[in-house]
């Protein structure tokens, strides 16, 4: 039996009717009020209307926050109170990082054009953008890889001062993020190909992409505190 | 759904995904040109030596606005449920306060003994 | 979902004489519905919760008897059983443990358990991370504790501070045990954060808004909710820590111009938090309780909600109570001094709460409700000395002596594991479809409840008189000797207490095996919440159809309305309100063993990292392949989805037939 609008329901919750309900035949499952073809993909009736996965993905963020913080907070604690080594304004080099940044924040312009992509059925496309994005997340990396190994050579080494040990972890454990994401961008490439990412599950491509921008969000805030604001 | 002709108003409009009430691509890149330009400002005001701490301050507050408007455009917080805006945002005030408070009591209010 | 086909048994399905789809080519799906294999490739929240339940429940007679070598120590001045560095580990890993392989996986347990089943859900939202969560702690807590064997516990406190728990105060590997152990057992916690926070807010039971959801559940949530944000900060913490130790960081040097406070500062900024996640959980299922033995409603519902969110909220900003005597300077110790005394509020709150709920109700003192009194009056002592804490001079006596170990565990041991007796008493027929015996359970809430004050109230006298903790020893005549062994005595009667569970739950499980024996029925104790609905033990689905909800304490709802003159009148038949356990044809999450294998290979590295980074590589190559074993497998047993004959075929495959979770996770 379609539920009608039923008390107590929020009303932005399409779908009124429970989960697993062992007496409904499955096409009356999907058909929201205004007898709409079901929604591909979204399965899950979900209490606030956003779907599990999704729910899922910005909780994990939300925690993620306090990690970062936590290292961001270290970093600026130490950035000024080496005893002895390079300093900041000995080792970075604004320009450059300006540009890797900028690169970072051209990737999420690609991934959220291949969550566009992925929404509207478009598989090539959404490839291709996805393929771009690791492209330029690994262009960022390379970018990260190639200015600690500058800083290396002009003297600071992970273990050289309080200032490289919480540099390099700071931005050390960005890179991770940032390479996890790369593997998942290119995982989704490969389930594509193998016909395993339709448009009815374009959603996991939207939910890799919020990890996406948190990774790009955070170096948002990290390039703002550490290189742009410094002793 | 309407069947009706759309009006020329409507045609021309950028395209909306019905379901999602997404902006559309169009949108995204006018988002990232601005958020190219803010960077911009951001590392200009880097090179303001005079006047400090007011470009820092400037330069914080570009800052929280990129993040924002990664947040609200690309993560489509703008769009989706308010439930979600909340579940990240508290996180993320609560990182700010916390970590706030403790950079606080290391640097302003403990006793100098360097 | 209604079938075409002939209906299928309810378990899930066997296979049949269907060829079986091999995913990776390697691995079929596994399909035991009994069985050792069943219960290692569960994603069942229900068997889970059982696995947290009764591993907790091993790490409490661990925990439980280096706490007894602790007093046998301490029992004379002078004692000779431990020396100084075996004492110092022994202490430590009580602390560890209790802690983090004690109450936390009993909350958890609960938590698990009962958060689908009151909310009228089939399972959590993320079934397999589920999985992943428990294997994750049991490995993660066996890893801590081989550290006895391997070289050394750790040594430096549970809460381990920095600069000491450095490579050149702490050469052992016990730090690192202690470090890595707690990360792995950390992510446990989060990924359950994450879980439980979805199911909360999203697989609700139609009808049931916010102001519905029973109070254990609400006051979960909260729990959750912190977790979510506090384990992240110890998780930065402990990682800064294993960097330092390991590749040679110079976070906590302070020679090199480190901060010695800045372990501390991260450590309670997690560990305020912590406490309160050990709480609240304790104080949900005592609201459960109260209110059923009362025969009462809860009292005042929405400002316990209230209460237990500002809870959530103050908590955050106390931290530094534990660090007034650190140096951190007038302002600091001000600000936090009074933020601590203002958290005591919504604390107070609740105990007003439950002893109004009690007030005038027709009281029940089964071994439950005892429990559950036990826990308001004993926590209310904690509470007392906690408050005095707050008051920052004072605190300057108080801290580092045995009036603080006084208070905590009055709070955590009075408090939180109290009510979880009281708890297992009454949750454990809907768990198992038989009681505890109530004579013998009884009896072992008295010697319990005699056994803990006589082991930690005279700890009160020994702080305000000057007995520092963590020593492993004392000498004769500072006025130390009466009360130390007045406090081992209370320990082993708190033992044998411990020993008295132990057998009620041997014995009991033997009297409902017996011929003639009494099932518990649905609804053993009338009670007021959705999970009494569901037979005892539940089906794996739960219930049989969704229950619509339109009130708070829906069940007693549906049993009893209220007259005219406001009086209780019975308006249905148990029998007819709850199920019967006979719905076919549900659709379940498939067991898998990724999460087994995910988890494996995180302990791995693990100790990889402690012994070898080669052995370190081997495990993140098994997280690897666990990891995309487990993204891409499909989150429904697919022989048994295309077996169906979904007419939705499509560009989708297989119709999206998934109703508890999306297909990656």
């Amino acid at each position: 039996m379609v539920m009608a609008a039923r008390p107590g329901l929020p009303p932005s919750n399409r779908w009124r009717l429970p989960l697993s309900d062992t007496t409904l035949a499955p096409e009356e499952e999907f058909v929201d009020e205004d007898h709409h073809e079901p929604f591909p993909g979204l399965s899950t009736r979900t209490s606030t209307g956003v779907s599990n996965s999704k729910l899922g993905m910005w909780v994990f963020l939300g925690s993620e926050c306090l990690l970062f913080g936590a290292l961001i907070s270290t970093y600026l604690l130490y950035e000024g109170r080496a005893l002895k080594g390079p300093t900041p304004s000995d080792v970075y080099n604004i320009p450059f990082t300006s540009i890797s940044s900028f690169v970072l924040l051209m990737s999420s312009l690609t991934m959220v054009l291949a969550v566009s992509a992925a929404h509207r059925g478009e598989d090539h496309r959404m490839r291709l953008w996805l393929i771009t994005t690791a492209c330029l997340g690994a262009a960022f990396i390379s970018g990260q890889v190639y200015e600690f190994t500058q800083m290396y050579h002009e003297g600071l080494g992970y273990t050289t001062n309080i200032f490289g040990s919480s540099f390099y972890t700071l931005t050390g454990f960005h890179g991770v993020h940032v390479t996890v994401g790369i593997v998942l961008l290119l995982t989704m490439v490969g389930m594509s190909f193998r016909g395993k990412l339709p448009r009815a599950k374009a959603e996991v491509v939207e939910v890799i992409g919020l990890y996406w921008h948190f990774v790009d969000v955070i170096w948002i805030v990290i390039f703002t505190v550490v290189y742009l604001i410094h002793k | 759904m309407s069947t009706d002709l759309l009006t020329p108003e409507e045609a021309n409009a950028p395209a909306e995904d019905s379901v999602h009430g997404a902006p559309s691509d169009g949108t995204y890149v006018i988002v990232a040109l601005s958020l190219t330009v803010m960077t911009s400002v951001e590392v200009g005001l880097s090179y303001v030596h005079r006047f400090r701490p007011w470009p820092l301050i400037l330069l914080l507050t570009v800052m929280v606005i990129k993040f924002v408007t990664v947040a609200l455009y690309f993560m489509h917080l703008k769009f989706d449920e308010k439930l979600l805006r909340r579940v990240f945002f508290f996180g993320a005030f609560l990182a700010a306060a916390v970590y706030s408070g403790v950079l606080a009591i290391l640097h302003f209010w403990a006793p100098h003994y360097r | 979902m209604a079938i075409t086909d002939a209906p299928r048994p309810l378990a899930l399905p066997t296979g049949g004489n269907q060829p079986q789809p091999k995913p990776l080519g390697v691995f079929t799906r596994p399909r035991a519905t009994t069985g050792w294999r069943s219960w290692v490739t569960t994603v069942d929240h229900k068997k889970i919760a059982k696995m947290y339940g009764a591993c907790a429940l091993v790490f409490f007679v661990v925990g439980g008897c280096e706490a007894l070598l602790i007093r046998l120590q301490l029992a004379t001045p002078n004692g000779k059983l431990l020396s100084a560095d075996l004492y110092n580990q022994v202490f430590t890993m009580h602390g560890t443990t209790m802690i983090f392989l004690v109450v936390m996986p009993i909350g958890t347990a609960f938590m698990n358990y009962l958060i689908p089943l009151q909310i009228g859900a089939r399972d959590v939202a993320f079934p397999r991370l589920n999985a992943f969560g428990f294997w994750s702690f049991l490995f993660g807590g066996l890893l801590l504790n081989s550290s006895w064997v391997l070289g050394g516990a750790p040594d430096n406190g549970w809460y381990n501070y920095a600069p000491n728990s450095g490579v050149v105060f702490s050469p052992t590997h016990g730090i690192d045990f202690w470090t890595i152990g707690l990360l792995i057992t950390g992510i446990a916690s989060l990924t359950g954060a994450v879980n439980l926070i979805v199911t909360v807010l999203n697989m609700r039971a139609p009808g049931m808004t916010w102001m519905k959801i029973p109070i254990f559940t609400w006051m979960s949530l909260v729990t959750q909710f912190m977790l979510l944000f506090a384990i992240p900060v110890l998780t930065a913490a402990q990682f800064l820590l294993l960097f330092d130790r390991r590749f040679g960081a110079l976070f906590f040097n302070v020679p090199q111009g480190a901060d010695p406070l800045l372990w501390e500062h991260l450590f309670w900024i997690f560990g305020h938090p912590e406490v309160y996640i050990m709480i609240l959980p304790a104080f949900g299922a005592a609201s459960e309780m109260i209110p059923v033995f009362s025969r009462k409603p809860l009292f005042g519902y929405p400002v316990m909600v209230i209460s237990g969110i500002a809870i959530g909220f103050l908590g955050w900003g106390v931290w530094a109570h534990h660090m007034f005597t650190s140096g951190m300077g007038p302002w600091s110790v001000a600000a936090f001094s009074v933020g601590s005394m203002t958290i005591a509020v919504p604390t107070g709150v609740k105990i007003f709460n439950w002893m109004a709920t009690m007030w005038r109700g027709k009281l029940r003192f089964t071994t439950s409700m005892l429990f559950s009194v036990g826990m308001v009056t004993m926590f209310t002592i904690g509470g007392l000395s906690g408050v005095s804490h707050a008051v920052a001079p004072a605190d300057t006596q108080q801290h580092d002596t045995y009036y603080i170990v006084a208070h905590f565990h009055y709070v955590l041991f009075g408090g939180a594991f109290l009510a979880f007796m009281g708890a297992f008493y009454f949750w454990w027929p809907k768990a198992f479809g038989h009681h505890l015996n109530e004579k013998l359970g009884k009896v072992n809430f008295w010697v319990m409840l005699v056994g803990f004050n006589l082991t930690f109230g005279p700890q009160h006298i020994l702080g305000l008189q000057g007995m520092p903790r963590r020593v492993y020893t004392y000498k004769p005549n500072y006025g130390f000797d009466l009360w130390n062994m007045v406090s081992t005595i209370g320990s082993f009667i708190l033992a044998f207490s411990v020993l008295l569970f132990i057998i009620n739950i041997l014995y009991s499980r033997v009297q409902a095996h017996k011929p003639g024996a009494i099932p518990a029925g649905n609804d053993p104790w009338d009670s007021r919440s959705v999970e009494w609905i569901a037979t005892s033990p539940p089906p794996a689905h739960n219930f049989d159809e969704v229950p619509e909800i339109s009130e708070l304490d829906e069940l007693w709802h549906r049993k009893y309305a209220e007259d005219e003159r406001g009086r209780l009148v019975r308006v249905a038949r148990t029998e007819d309100v709850v199920d019967k356990g006979v719905a076919t044809n549900v659709h379940l999450p498939a067991p898998s063993y990724w999460p087994l294998v995910v988890a494996f290979g995180l302990v791995i590295v693990g100790y990889g990292m402690i012994f070898s980074l080669v052995m370190a590589a081997v495990g993140g190559f098994i997280l690897f392949v666990g990891v995309y074993g487990w993204a891409l497998e499909p989150s429904d047993d697919e022989d048994l989805m295309n077996s169906h004959g979904h007419g939705h075929g499509g560009p989708s495959g297989p119709a999206p037939v998934e109703p508890l979770e999306a297909s990656v996770v």
